[in-house]
């Protein structure tokens, strides 16, 4: 016996739900063209025909509007109070199912672009309980100890950058960090109130190995500064930036060479807060005010050609490119070329 | 009474100021030079690599004579330098001489493949190619030095100050000639 034929709606169900299916598997950039080559493939735009639960949700507001006014003029009437109910619940849940059906198409779009901008910028998914990492990254940095409330990572990725001369593997993070504060106030009868008030702020940075430099920390603020003696480059530019600890000013004279002094100065027009810290375990947190790490979808399956154009395009997130980029300057410049 | 603690207050002010300028002043000359001796430790640093670039040229006897004789040039620039001194002119005679071995180092590695296979000439090159960014960064911030001594000795009240007491005379940045040569157009400041 022939199969009864799908209808497009229950066509474009089945194919959303492999697709699903497929972008959560997608571990490289040719299943992901696979998968393009099937969207392009389906011929039509991912978008339902809601065409049959508009008319029912405008059908049923019809209901529930004569009712309503049938109710105006005669208030005791069971019956009508009970088909303006069921039309009011009516139109909930059809708009509800309209609704739901838009963000399930806007939900894999977000999906499979995210999934791109993960394979573009070469970047991996790793598993973290927020305020653990946040915890074992302060016995490193300084910069976990901002928040007297909460201190987590809310968002991480693992990343690989390969440059001309180092490649190195590096974390790219979100921190959120609250501050709880007391705050007095006096009304105009002059009593006494206090309240609690929690400040919530978010920096981002980057973390990674850096072998060659430990024990130095090059602040834009107050933070990190805790430790060693002080060293001041010969910049003025860069002395008005920054301040630099170190456990030993040889070692801060060593590292702060010219064209790492003005590759610095440069990093700190582009990052507002910045903060590098390098730790006594030969690691590098570089943390910033501005999330550099941010992406904006334009088009989405619904309108699935501009799509497809869009997510075959190179992804590569600029400013963190240039970051990235500057980090190797900096590596370039503390190795030992002999 | 009231009139003339005022005018000790009035005073005072202008005093504080006047010692704020000078010392300003004298900072940011004590920059400066300090950023110009940076650049002579930094254009000393090619003095280290010299005797091991030596070495490798005379293993290739024929490019030898060539890249040797800007090896000298560049030496001897070198040793004309000094930083006490802001002599401008000395740096543009050893970074002339820098980027005509540099020249040399890649005419020579065109004509002679084995030399692109030795291990220490990449080496080499790669730090004379570094050196020459922190020479480069080094003459950034000299100039970014300078021109914050010179805004410093000559915007109002500063002016006044450096006049009476300072007497320090504006310092010229580096502008490297040969490079300025390659453009049409000349500021005319």
């Amino acid at each position: 016996m022939d199969k009864p034929e799908l209808s497009a709606n229950q066509q474009l169900q089945h194919f959303l739900k492999s697709l699903e299916h497929n972008i959560a598997m997608a571990r490289n950039r040719d299943e992901l063209n696979a998968l393009l080559q099937k969207i392009e493939s389906f011929g039509r735009p991912l978008k339902y025909d809601n065409s049959s639960y508009w008319y029912s949700l405008l059908g049923a507001l019809l209901v529930a509007g004569i009712s309503f006014f049938y109710l105006y003029y005669n208030p005791q009437t069971p019956v009508v109070m009970w088909l303006l109910g069921l039309s009011g619940i009516t139109v909930l849940v059809f708009a509800i199912l309209i609704f739901m059906r838009r963000s399930k198409i806007s939900a894999l779009s977000d999906a499979l672009y995210l999934r791109d901008v993960y394979l573009d910028n070469n970047w991996q998914h790793e598993p973290f309980h927020g305020k653990r990492l946040a915890a074992q990254l302060a016995q490193q940095f300084n910069e976990f100890k901002r928040g007297n409330h909460l201190r987590e990572i809310q968002w991480l990725v693992k990343g690989h950058y390969q440059g001309l001369e180092h490649q190195f593997e590096y974390h790219a993070y979100t921190f959120h960090y609250v501050d709880r504060r007391t705050v007095s106030t006096t009304d105009a009868k002059g009593r006494h109130r206090t309240r609690t008030v929690y400040d919530h702020h978010y920096r981002y940075g980057l973390y990674l190995p850096f072998e060659f430099v430990n024990s130095i920390t090059i602040s834009s603020s107050w933070f990190g500064s805790f430790f060693g003696s002080t060293y001041k480059p010969a910049s003025t530019e860069f002395n008005r930036q920054f301040k630099v600890n170190a456990h030993s000013e040889m070692a801060a004279a060593k590292f702060l060479k010219p064209a790492v002094v003005v590759e610095l100065e440069d990093l700190g027009k582009e990052l507002a807060g910045l903060n590098l810290e390098f730790s006594s375990l030969g690691q590098l947190c570089m943390s910033f005010t501005p999330n550099i790490c941010k992406w904006q979808r334009q088009h989405g399956l619904d309108e699935p050609a501009a799509f497809l154009r869009e997510i075959k395009q190179n992804q590569k997130i600029p400013l963190l490119e240039q970051t990235l980029q500057r980090i190797h300057t900096l590596l370039r410049h503390s190795d030992n070329n002999f | 009474m009231e009139g003339s603690i005022v005018f000790l207050v009035i005073v005072g002010i202008v005093i504080l100021t006047v010692i704020i300028i000078y010392n300003g002043i004298i900072s940011r000359a004590n920059a400066a030079q300090r950023a110009w001796a940076n650049v002579i430790t930094q254009e000393r640093q090619k003095n280290k690599i010299i005797p091991q670039l030596q070495a490798v040229t005379d293993q290739y006897q024929q490019f030898e004579s060539g890249v040797q004789e800007k090896i000298a040039a560049l030496r001897s620039a070198l040793g004309g330098l000094n930083s006490d001194k802001m002599d401008t002119g000395k740096l543009a005679e050893v970074e002339s001489a820098t980027r005509s071995l540099i020249q040399g180092m890649h005419i020579a590695v065109e004509a002679y493949p084995e030399l692109k296979a030795n291990e220490m000439f990449g080496k080499l090159m790669r730090e004379i190619t570094e050196q020459q960014e922190n020479i480069g960064a080094a003459i950034r911030i000299f100039n970014q030095n300078v021109e914050a001594f010179n805004n410093g000795i000559e915007v109002f009240p500063n002016s006044m100050v450096n006049s009476l007491l300072n007497k320090k005379v504006k310092l010229n940045t580096f502008n490297d000639s040969e490079a300025e040569a390659g453009f049409d157009y000349k500021p005319n400041f």
